[in-house]
């Protein structure tokens, strides 16, 4: 919840909060705060809490409001020694739950701390009210006692109100991003749960090879045929158009989905180059090949449709237009990935730099070979020979 | 290539040895950095740092209720007129559970005497005598059940091996227990410290008693001695475990950046 200079900051606060809180309760319990004036006798008599205590008839409802201030410090202290704790907390990431707490409710030392100040000036109220009343001064000085554990008390508030800033803005900014960060999740899973539905769906219209089998009549695979025929004569220009595009796309070619078209790259020591398309991989697909199946066999199995010559150009004309896709495609698969890969001949990248020994003076050095064929000369004995 | 000259094997065998060598150097290194990093505040346990604060808090504990037990709780010399040969003229040691009756002089009396007639004027009566030492003990010893609290869940934790973070919560709860039982202590005694104040003020009342004495509560300042003693204590206790996790904080992130900068993941 808090980054580490917001927890340094924090602990010197609370180390300054509970000191002034501290100070200001003990001072407030024994200093003489008020001086009542015998009119009789012309004496003034000093009291302070404890005395007061003693005599309550006199001073009952100034020693009770003392007594509050007394209670709230005590709040103060514990709030903010509980707040170190939550910062121990969170910096040891545990029992976070309970540290945040802790470090929130530190945040209540301001409003005790406002109440502090407002009863100190509360009482003061109440001293000058009463007629035989004041409240006692330092000696000679015009500063009085009570001014002392008011002085704490407001060290207190200005402590607790850094605190409370420094902690409660860290607050909100991490609870807005906890918040940003929960709300685009149930989002990612609406669209996931759409895309399975999408799939779901389509997945069911995919006719495979294995439903090709299934058709009983020639005139249903005719028919099938040319309903293919005529999609992928639509889709041969949207496959085109996105040659442009680096990502590879899918072919929205439905009854297609189980035909693999892949580049395969095959790596020669190390660096992977593009195998040329039409000697690595025959582009007859298995669904091609059922077809290629049924007519070898068609001769043999007796009883059997036999090939209508409709049904033949048919076939041969998907053939065609599918390899010319394909082949497209692998051009423009090449075109793409030439740039990136920056295929330089091995032997340039090798043979650049050769290490050498000479059979003369046996000395070993380093030559830098241009071409094919490079003369080499020994730099200690100046034998010469060509390295090839 | 020329049979004359043929490509050194071996001198490339030794490049490669070369570079493995500075890439295992280098990943030693790393190693040695991160170790110390990790190591620095990993070397003396931090549970170790303030095992033996419980033991600390009980002996204190202890020794200041054998303290205020026995202890003088005010010690005054009245009439303190040097006489040659024979000191001050007479001194009174106030004990704990102190009657009226054991001050002889009238005027000591007058001093803690509270009635309604005439109130005491320096704010301690002489039943603060009995009450004061009872819950300056109390809070004592309720200090001495919390260190051995800690010191059983030290023994506890030899067993169960509980966290880093969970003993320093624990630790820093109990610190905070202290704290607070110590201001406790401290407010109990503070009228006594408040007396030096009002005997300031109301001495030259007609009332107040006629003597020349010199006043010193013993009890009530070794207290509060101690209790501002334990408080810093404590509160340091809680600051250590605060450095502590800092200093942590601050080895992981850079431990964290280290690998980010892709120094030991070059490797």
């Amino acid at each position: 919840m808090i980054n580490l200079n917001v927890a340094k900051k924090a602990r010197n606060i609370i180390g300054w909060i509970v000191l002034s809180s501290i100070l200001g309760l003990i001072l407030l319990s024994f200093l003489p705060m008020v001086t009542v004036n015998n009119t009789s006798t012309s004496e003034s008599v000093t009291y302070n809490m404890a005395l007061m205590e003693k005599n309550s008839s006199q001073t009952g409802n100034l020693r009770r409001g003392l007594q509050t201030i007394i209670i709230f410090f005590w709040i103060i202290i514990i709030i903010s020694l509980l707040s170190f704790i939550g910062i121990i907390n969170q910096l040891s990431e545990k029992f976070l739950s309970l540290g945040k707490i802790f470090l929130l409710m530190g945040c209540g030392t301001t409003i005790f701390s406002v109440l502090v100040v407002i009863y100190h000036f509360i009482f003061m109220g109440n001293v000058d009210g009463l007629e035989n009343m004041s409240l006692t001064f330092i000696g000679p000085l015009p500063i009085k006692y009570i001014h002392i554990p008011l002085v704490m008390g407001i060290a207190s508030l200005s402590c607790s109100g850094i605190y409370t800033w420094s902690i409660g803005t860290a607050a909100i900014k991490y609870f807005i991003a906890e918040k940003k960060s929960k709300e685009p999740k149930p989002k990612k899973e609406k669209l996931k749960k759409k895309t399975t539905k999408k799939e779901e769906k389509q997945t069911p219209a995919v006719k495979t090879p294995a439903t090709i089998a299934s058709f009983k009549n020639r005139d249903e695979i005719e028919e099938w045929l040319k309903g293919e025929i005529s999609q992928i004569e639509k889709t041969k220009d949207e496959i085109v158009e996105p040659v442009d595009k680096p990502e590879k796309e899918e072919i929205p070619l439905e009854p297609e989905s189980s035909i693999e078209v892949t580049v395969e790259t095959e790596k020669t020591e190390g660096k992977p180059t593009i195998a040329p398309f039409s000697k690595k991989e025959p582009l007859i697909t298995k669904e091609e090949e059922t077809f290629e199946k049924d007519k070898q066999e068609e001769p043999k199995s007796s009883g059997e449709v036999p090939i209508s010559p409709s049904f033949e150009k048919a076939l041969s004309s998907a053939i065609e237009k599918r390899q010319a896709t394909k082949k497209k495609q692998n051009i423009t698969e090449k075109e793409e990935e030439t740039p990136k890969e920056e295929v330089v001949p091995k032997e340039k990248i090798v043979l650049r730099k050769l290490t050498v020994r000479c059979p003369q003076c046996k000395n070993v050095f380093k030559v830098k070979k241009e071409g094919k064929t490079t003369t080499i000369k020994c730099p200690h004995c100046g034998k010469e020979g060509v390295a090839k | 290539m020329d049979q004359n000259f043929t490509l050194d094997e071996t001198s490339g065998k030794k490049f490669k040895e070369h570079a493995l060598d500075e890439s295992f150097k280098k990943a030693e290194i790393s190693r040695s950095l991160q170790s110390t990093h990790k190591g620095t505040p990993g070397k003396i346990p931090k549970k170790e740092n303030t095992s033996k604060s419980g033991m600390l808090l009980i002996i204190i504990a202890i020794l200041a209720i054998v303290c205020m037990y026995l202890g003088p709780w005010a010690f005054i010399a009245y009439d303190a007129e040097y006489i040659e040969g024979e000191g001050l003229g007479e001194n009174i040691w106030i004990l704990r559970n102190a009657q009226a009756e054991d001050i002889e002089n009238q005027d000591i009396m007058n001093l803690f005497k509270n009635s309604l007639e005439q109130p005491n004027y320096i704010g301690v009566a002489i039943s603060d005598f009995t009450y004061t030492p009872a819950k300056t003990i109390g809070g004592f010893i309720a200090l001495v059940i919390l260190g051995l609290i800690f010191f059983i869940f030290q023994i506890i934790d030899k067993f169960l091996k509980f966290s880093e973070g969970t003993f320093m919560t624990a630790h820093s709860f109990f610190a905070v227990f202290v704290i607070v039982i110590n201001v406790y202590i401290i407010l109990t005694v503070s009228k006594f410290i408040g007396a030096y104040f009002q005997i300031a003020h109301n001495m030259n009342l007609e009332q107040f008693p006629n003597i020349q004495t010199i006043i010193i509560f013993i009890n009530p300042i070794i207290a509060i001695i101690l209790g501002f003693g334990i408080i810093t204590y404590a509160y340091t206790i809680i600051k250590i475990h605060y450095i502590e996790l800092e200093r942590e904080k601050i080895s992981s992130n850079v431990r964290h950046s280290f690998f980010s900068t892709g120094l030991g993941g070059g490797l």
